[in-house]
């Protein structure tokens, strides 16, 4: 997780789906996701911060089971690809943390699974806190990739 | 990311377009003094589409046999259901906040050739991706839990999706 000194006002501009909120902002047009009236970006600066840590955890445990059981490798990794891809769309880091992952198989698959049920869930959560519907926009198809590996998951 | 609209309805049909936005219902919105009219477009707009998808499925379920593909007969069955219930929920919303529903079209163009069931499955999944962006769209235009819904529903869509055919995605219906 990005954060501390750098702040959310660092890690906000390096996001894309902020940028394209500022670049988008005097378009009232039909895309619903810009607002002339939008809050300050600043608004949603500690929700992004949470996201972040929270896909962070996600990423992080999702690595470790890749790494620790060989037969969840192939979920492991493309689980951490989509996390990575959600980390930068954010301007979030890659974290560096390693969790602990159950040596067998079945009990490494149910703390991926959920892991990756409560990560959705935070995702619809905090795309309902959001101030600007841009980045609810993004935090509630963030949810939806997640959803869609959970399915494939099993 | 790019796309933040619905990218085209979900038939190709030219006749079906995003509704002008309505009164000034009190459905919540992030837009105009209280947000509705911004909302209210959009959930017009949304079911306007699902308008569209209720009809296609059901062409689509009148083309595939439940006895030669009862899986994907199951599946479309299921889709059907799914998005009536969602065109019964926006008609709903949109009533209870004093907004004529947009009404269905008369018809919708259908591809020519659903004659077998990869073409059928794939215009399945063309309409869940639609309605995916589409309900990315109203997540954007909405506040509250109308956004809550969307959201969802925009789940929900991502992931029949994948029953039909299609990949997963980093972003689904951006």
């Amino acid at each position: 997780m990005t954060g501390g000194l750098t702040g959310a006002a660092v890690l906000l501009a390096g996001c894309a789906a902020v940028d394209e909120l500022l670049s988008d902002s005097e378009d009232p047009g039909v895309s619903g996701a810009v607002s002339p009236t939008a809050p300050a970006v600043d608004a949603d600066s500690g929700l992004v911060d949470e996201v972040v840590a929270a896909i962070g955890a996600a990423l992080a445990l999702a690595s470790a089971t890749g790494t620790a059981v060989a037969a969840l490798a192939p979920a492991g990794q493309q689980l951490a690809r989509v996390h990575r891809a959600h980390l930068a769309e954010l301007g979030g880091s890659v974290p560096d943390a390693t969790p602990d992952v159950p040596a067998s198989r079945p009990a490494a698959l149910r703390g991926l699974l959920r892991s990756e049920a409560r990560l959705q869930a935070g995702l619809l959560d905090a795309a309902g806190r959001a101030h600007s519907g841009a980045l609810a926009q993004v935090l509630a198809s963030m949810a939806a990739a997640v959803a869609q590996q959970r399915a494939v998951l099993g | 990311m790019s796309a933040t609209t619905p990218t085209g309805d979900p038939t190709g049909d030219p006749t079906v377009t995003p509704a002008s936005p309505g009164s000034s219902a009190g459905t919540g919105g992030p837009d105009g003094p209280d947000g509705t009219d911004r909302t209210t477009a959009a959930l017009q707009t949304t079911l306007a589409a699902e308008h569209a998808a209720v009809f296609v499925y059901g062409a689509l379920g009148g083309q595939a046999s439940q006895s030669r593909q009862p899986s994907l007969y199951a599946r479309i069955t299921r889709g059907y259901l799914a998005h009536r219930d969602r065109r019964d929920e926006l008609t709903a919303l949109l009533t209870a906040a004093g907004v004529e529903p947009a009404p269905a079209e008369p018809g919708y163009a259908l591809p020519g050739d659903l004659g077998s069931a990869r073409a059928i499955a794939a215009r399945a999944r063309g309409l869940e991706e639609q309605a995916a962006s589409t309900y990315a769209f109203l997540v954007a235009s909405s506040t509250g839990s109308t956004r809550a819904w969307a959201a969802d529903a925009l789940v929900d869509a991502a992931v029949r999706g994948l029953g039909f055919g299609g990949r997963p995605e980093d972003l689904p219906g951006l």
